[in-house]
C-alpha cells in the first residue's frame, strides 16, 4: 500500500489534534475535578495513539525501514513510544495515571515538532539493516518513555511539596510519587543499559568493534553511570524526597542531551543520520 | 586483613566515588578533543584557545584519556571493587533467601491456618521455601530476584575484565582494494592497529579482490554489497569466499568485515600543457540514488599545486544504478575555492584548468577489515548476565510471606517486599484481604 507524503502529513496532523484534545480534556478534568471528562481524555488519547500507530506502520512499509532514520521519524516514534508505554504501565500501575498531565502534552509537542523537520524518505545504509539496530533503538525509546514517567513523578513531587492545594491535591501522595519516580528510574536505567549493550553487539557485527568512544556512546555511558549513582544514592545512602527528585531531574536532563543534543551537535555516526 | 580489604573494596562510598569519577573523566573527554576522533586541526585549534590549561592537559595526556595507563588503572580498580562486591552480593543473596527474621516485615494477618495460608500464597505465586525452622513457614514470590544485584555486578565485572583483555590483545588491518587488485602478504595494510600485548597483524596470504557486487532495491538504495575475495596461502592453496556487510566471513581465525565504504574507482589521465601525462586512481563512495552523488575526499598530487576532488552519479542518463556509463565530475581546488571543474563519462575527455583529463576506466572498490579478536564470547556472556540480572532485580524483586506458628496451631503472617515496598502495596493489600476473608470463613 502506497502512502503519499501529503496523506502522511495530514494524518499526522490529525493525530496531533487528537493528542491536543486529549491534553486539554485531561488538564480540564484534573483542574476542575471532572472524572468523566478524565475518562474521555484517555479515550481521545487512545484514538490518537491508534491513528499514530497506523501512520507509523504505513510509513514503515513505504520507506522500507523503521522510524529511526530521519528526525521526523525519530520524534514521531518517540512520541508513540511514550504514549504506548504510558497506557501499558498505567494499566499495570494505576497510580501513575496522573502523569498523563505531562505525558499527553509532551507527545503532541514531539509529534508536532516532527512535522517541522521535512518528512521524507531517507536511505538506510546496508550496515543499518540489522535486527540489533531495531533492538538497540527500541530499547532506548522504551527507556525514554519510562524516564518521562519518572520525571513526571519527580516534578509532581516537587510541586506538591511546595504547595499542596488545588489540582495538586488530586495527585497521589508525596510518598507514592517519590517511590514511583524511583521505580521508573530503575526501569529506565535497565532499558537504557540493555539498549546500550545491544548497540555494542550491533557495532561488533557491523564494524568489528564493540566500543569506540564515539561521542554519543560516551554520553550514553555517562548517562548510565549517573543513573547508577542515583540508584545507589537512593538504595544505600537513604536519599529520597526533594533531594532525590532534583538529582533525578539532573540525570533526566543528561539523558535528553544524550538522545537529542548529541544527535544534532556531535560528529558521531549516531548524529550522521539524524541531521 | 582480608576482611579489611573486602570492607574497603565494597564500601558504598568507594562505589559511588568510582562511578562519579568515571562519569567525570568521560565528561572531560567530551570537553577536550580526543585523538581517537578529532582531527589534528581541531586539536590544534582547541590548544590555541586554551593556552592556560595546556600544562594540565599535557601532564595527564588528556587528549587521549582512554588510552592512558591511569585511566586503565581506574577501570581496573573499579572492576576489582565490583568483583569483590559481587562475592559479597552472592553471600548477601544467599543469606536473604534463607533469612527468617521478621524485623522489617509487616504483620498483615493473624489466626490463619497453615493450609489456608498455603492456598492463598500459592494463588498469588508465592512458593514455599523448604528447610524452615520448626514453627515457621516462608513463602517467596520470585526467589531468583535475590540474585539480581549479584548478577548485575558479576556481569559488569566480567565485561570490564574481558574488555580490558580484548583491548590489550586485539589487532586489525584494513585493506582498500579495487576489483582485480592483488596484495602480497609482505605488503602493509592501508591502516592497522594492535593492542599493547599483541604484535602487528600480518596479511594472511596473497589477497585478491575478485569482484564487488552491489544490489539495489526498488528505491535505488544499495541493499546488498558483496565482495568476492580469494586468498592464496604459502602452500599455494587458493581459498575463495565472499565478504558482505553485516555477514562476517572467517579465515584462519580472522574475522573479515565488509565496510560500508565502497563504490567506484576512476582511473584518470591528466595531461599538462607540455604533454606530460599523469595517471591517478580515485575512489568515491557509492551514490545512494540516481539523483544523488557519491563523493571522494579532497586529495593532492605530487605533480600539481592544487587540491582535487571528485563526485559521481551512477548513471549519466539517470536511468539505472547498474549503468556502465556513470557521470564523473572532477574539481580543481585552491583551498576551498573551486578553480575549475569538468564532467566526464568513461572514455571521454575534458579540460580542467591547465590540464586535459581523460576518464580511462571505472572499477568497483571496497574496504575490508580483517580482525583478530579473542574473548568476545565472554564479553557477550557478560552482557547477557547484566541484562538478566538487571531485569530480575528491577522487574521481579522478591516478596516474602513469613508465617510464625502460634500455640493454638494457627499462624501470624508477615509480608515483606525486598525492594520497592510501596510499589507492591496493592499486592500486599490483596493478600491481606484474601487471608482475612479465609480466616473469617
Amino acid at each position: 500500500m502506497k502512502l503519499p507524503l501529503e496523506l502522511y502529513v495530514s494524518m499526522t496532523w490529525i493525530a496531533v489534534m487528537l493528542y491536543v484534545a486529549a491534553t486539554i480534556a485531561n488538564a480540564a478534568a484534573v483542574v476542575f475535578k471532572r472524572e468523566r471528562l478524565e475518562v474521555k481524555s484517555y479515550w481521545i488519547a487512545l484514538a490518537g495513539l491508534m491513528l499514530h500507530s497506523v501512520i507509523l506502520v504505513l510509513w514503515w512499509i513505504e520507506v522500507g525501514h523503521g522510524p529511526y532514520m530521519a528526525p521526523s521519524e525519530v520524534l514521531s516514534s518517540d512520541a508513540w513510544m511514550i504514549m504506548s508505554c504510558y497506557f501499558i504501565f498505567s494499566r499495570l500501575y494505576p497510580r501513575i495515571k496522573s502523569t498523563s498531565i505531562l505525558v499527553f502534552p509532551l507527545a503532541f509537542l514531539l509529534l508536532a515538532l516532527s512535522q517541522f523537520y521535512t518528512p521524507g524518505i531517507r536511505t538506510l545504509p546496508a550496515t543499518f539493516r540489522s535486527v540489533w539496530l531495531v533492538i538497540h533503538i527500541g530499547l532506548y525509546k522504551i527507556a525514554l518513555a519510562t524516564l518521562v514517567i519518572s520525571f513526571a513523578c519527580a516534578l509532581f513531587y516537587l510541586l506538591k511539596k511546595r504547595r499542596d492545594h488545588g489540582w495538586l491535591q488530586r495527585l497521589p501522595a508525596l510518598e507514592t510519587l517519590d517511590v514511583y519516580s524511583y521505580r521508573f528510574a530503575g526501569f529506565g536505567f535497565i532499558f537504557w543499559t540493555i539498549g546500550m549493550l545491544a548497540g555494542s553487539i550491533w557495532a561488533y557485527q557491523s564494524w568489528g568493534r564493540f566500543w569506540g568512544w564515539d561521542p554519543t556512546e560516551t554520553w550514553s555511558l555517562i548517562t548510565c553511570l549517573m543513573f547508577a549513582a542515583y540508584l545507589h544514592l537512593r538504595r544505600f545512602f537513604g536519599w529520597k524526597g526533594a533531594r532525590a527528585a532534583w538529582f533525578f531531574i539532573a540525570c533526566f536532563v543528561i539523558s535528553l542531551i544524550t538522545l537529542f543534543g548529541m544527535a544534532t551537535l556531535s560528529g558521531s555516526i549516531h548524529a550522521e543520520y539524524f541531521k | 586483613m582480608i576482611s579489611k580489604i573486602t570492607k574497603y573494596m565494597t564500601a558504598r562510598r568507594l562505589t559511588l566515588t568510582l562511578i562519579l569519577v568515571l562519569a567525570g573523566m568521560m565528561y572531560l573527554s567530551t570537553l577536550i578533543p580526543q585523538t581517537i576522533d578529532a582531527t589534528p586541526g581541531k586539536i590544534e585549534a582547541w590548544r590555541r584557545a586554551h593556552g592556560g590549561l595546556l600544562w594540565l592537559v599535557d601532564a595527564f595526556h588528556l587528549h587521549g584519556i582512554y588510552s592512558q595507563p591511569w585511566f586503565a588503572g581506574i577501570i581496573l580498580f573499579a572492576a576489582l571493587s565490583l568483583g569483590v562486591s559481587s562475592l559479597d552480593q552472592w553471600r548477601i543473596a544467599r543469606k536473604k533467601l534463607s533469612a527468617t527474621a521478621i524485623g522489617t516485615t509487616e504483620e498483615i494477618a493473624e489466626a490463619v491456618s497453615p493450609q489456608k495460608l498455603s492456598s492463598v500464597a500459592r494463588s498469588r505465586r508465592y512458593r514455599p521455601l523448604p528447610g524452615r525452622p520448626t514453627g515457621q513457614l516462608k513463602f517467596v514470590r520470585n526467589p531468583w530476584g535475590y540474585f539480581g544485584v549479584w548478577m548485575l555486578h558479576a556481569g559488569v565485572t566480567l565485561v570490564i575484565a574481558v574488555s580490558l583483555y580484548v583491548s590489550l590483545t586485539a589487532r586489525q588491518g584494513v585493506l582498500i582494494m579495487v576489483e582485480g587488485e592483488v596484495r602480497d602478504s609482505r605488503q602493509p595494510w592501508d591502516a592497522s592497529e594492535h593492542g599493547t600485548l599483541s604484535s602487528p597483524l600480518q596479511l594472511p596470504g596473497v589477497i585478491r579482490l575478485d569482484r564487488v557486487r552491489v544490489g539495489f532495491d526498488s528505491k535505488n538504495q544499495p541493499s546488498d554489497v558483496v565482495s568476492d575475495i580469494s586468498i592464496t596461502n604459502r602452500s599455494a592453496t587458493v581459498d575463495s569466499f565472499t565478504a558482505s556487510i553485516n555477514r562476517i566471513s572467517r579465515y584462519k581465525g580472522l574475522r573479515i568485515y565488509h565496510s560500508s565504504q565502497y563504490g567506484d574507482a576512476f582511473t584518470l589521465t591528466f595531461t599538462d600543457s607540455k604533454g606530460a601525462a599523469h595517471t591517478e586512481k580515485i575512489s568515491a563512495q557509492q551514490p545512494v540514488g540516481l539523483e544523488k552523488a557519491g563523493y571522494s575526499s579532497d586529495f593532492s598530487v605530487a605533480w600539481s599545486p592544487y587540491l582535487y576532488a571528485v563526485k559521481y552519479f551512477a548513471d549519466a542518463d539517470k536511468k539505472s544504478m547498474q549503468s556502465p556509463n556513470p557521470e564523473l565530475v572532477v574539481r580543481m581546488l585552491d583551498g576551498e575555492k573551486e578553480l575549475a571543474r569538468t564532467a566526464l563519462t568513461p572514455g571521454s575527455a575534458g579540460v580542467l584548468g591547465e590540464y586535459r583529463v581523460r576518464l580511462d576506466r571505472v572499477e568497483k572498490w571496497a574496504k575490508l577489515i580483517f580482525v583478530d579478536i579473542k574473548g568476545m564470547p565472554l564479553v557477550f556472556a557478560g552482557f547477557a548476565i547484566i541484562m538478566l540480572g538487571g531485569l530480575i532485580h528491577y522487574m521481579t524483586p522478591p516478596r516474602e510471606l513469613i508465617a510464625v506458628e502460634q500455640p493454638d496451631g494457627s499462624c501470624r503472617v508477615y509480608w515483606k517486599a525486598v525492594a520497592f515496598k510501596e510499589f507492591y502495596r496493592e499486592e500486599c493489600d490483596d493478600i491481606t484481604r484474601d487471608l482475612k476473608r479465609e480466616t473469617i470463613v
